[in-house]
């Protein structure tokens, strides 16, 4: 009986598999051809994996492995077809968006980015219009309708603050990217979320900006993680099955990495993603 | 914070950033995701609640260099 296939990366079909490379349930990974495409699969035989911290890292240490082989693009964790003729016919589907894909991120490297900061206090007071006895003439509704502005603006004045910040940070980064997208204000305390993608030869560059900039903001606390395979960039299906963050833009880039820690999971040493995170 | 401690914290984010990628972006064959939604929130709910660990162990750190420096400034 045909066994299901988990996918973990898109591959150019003449890309070789690095020897003894093994996926989950320890089965030897393979390929799947379409035409120039391959896929980088491996049987399953206990079931889909779950989403543990362990099976993250394994997908992507087997997609990692894969890289240096040749351009390649990353599957999104969870993907099983039924066998490979199914794995065949999905390379089929969306053959031009994945073979351009190939050809546009293959190689590129991305970086994730997380700002933190204190999300400034605005008065009330100084943004709502009235105040002492002109407040206390006014009736419920009024005052209802006051406080409803008064937050109005502090959020307002808010995303203006982290949109300027945005930009600043944005400014300085995306010099060195090619493609970026950024997220304001996620949560409150996140004033930045953002990906940037990169050739290789531009991460030195890339992380020196990063570092000048995070000397620049002691105010603010900085995460920075890479490199990673290009996941965010990567085109996402007609009708949209990608989560619905908003994607404004904005541009940054600075110099000089500190306290860089090389990351990786202590199980998975060979293959293992080593992820640098700049904590500040 | 010690080394070690930093390298705890560093791998356990790092994780968060894999989460946002592996799970919410990559490729998308057709028709073919198992990870049921309910398995996605839980997720994003271990990174809010890593999120706000992180920030208390800065806050937990800030607090300690305050007493460290008080403590040397009263002798």
């Amino acid at each position: 009986m045909a066994s299901a296939r988990y996918v973990y990366a898109i591959l150019g079909c003449e890309t070789s598999l690095p020897p003894g490379l093994r996926g989950f349930d320890d089965a030897v990974v393979s390929v799947v051809r379409w035409r120039a495409l391959a896929a980088a699969t491996s049987p399953l035989e206990r079931g889909a994996p779950r989403p543990t911290a362990e099976n993250l890292w394994r997908h992507e240490a087997i997609v990692e492995a894969l890289r240096p082989q040749g351009p390649a693009l990353p599957v999104r964790f969870g993907t099983v077809l039924a066998d490979a003729s199914a794995v065949a016919d999905a390379l089929a589907e969306r053959y031009d968006v994945l073979a351009a894909d190939l050809a546009r991120l293959g190689d590129k490297v991305e970086f994730g980015l997380n700002v933190l900061w204190d999300p400034p206090i605005t008065p009330g007071e100084d943004l709502a219009p009235g105040s002492g006895a002109a407040l206390e003439a006014q009736g419920l509704g009024a005052r209802y309708l006051r406080t409803q502005l008064a937050a109005y603006r502090r959020e307002a004045a808010m995303r203006e603050r982290a949109g300027a910040l945005a930009r600043e940070l944005d400014g300085e980064l995306s010099v060195h990217a090619l493609e970026r997208r950024c997220t304001l204000l996620p949560t409150p305390r996140l004033v930045v979320r953002a990906a940037y993608l990169l050739e290789p030869g531009r991460v030195p560059a890339f992380q020196d900006a990063f570092a000048q900039l995070r000397r620049a903001h002691p105010d603010l606390r900085f995460l920075l993680s890479g490199p990673w395979p290009p996941y965010s960039f990567v085109t996402p299906p007609e009708g949209g099955e990608r989560s619905a963050n908003s994607r404004q833009q904005h541009e940054a880039s600075p110099h000089q990495p500190t306290d860089r820690s090389n990351v990786g999971t202590s199980s998975m040493s060979e293959h293992i993603v080593k992820k640098r995170e700049q904590l500040s | 914070m010690s080394r070690s401690q930093t390298l705890v914290e560093a791998r356990e984010v790092t994780l968060l950033d894999l989460v946002d990628r592996a799970v919410d972006h990559g490729v998308i064959l057709a028709g073919d995701i198992t990870i049921a939604v309910a398995d996605i929130d839980l997720i994003y709910v271990g990174l809010q609640v890593l999120l706000a660990s992180v920030e208390r162990v800065q806050e937990l750190r800030v607090e300690r260099e305050r007493t460290v420096a008080r403590e040397v400034r009263d002798g």
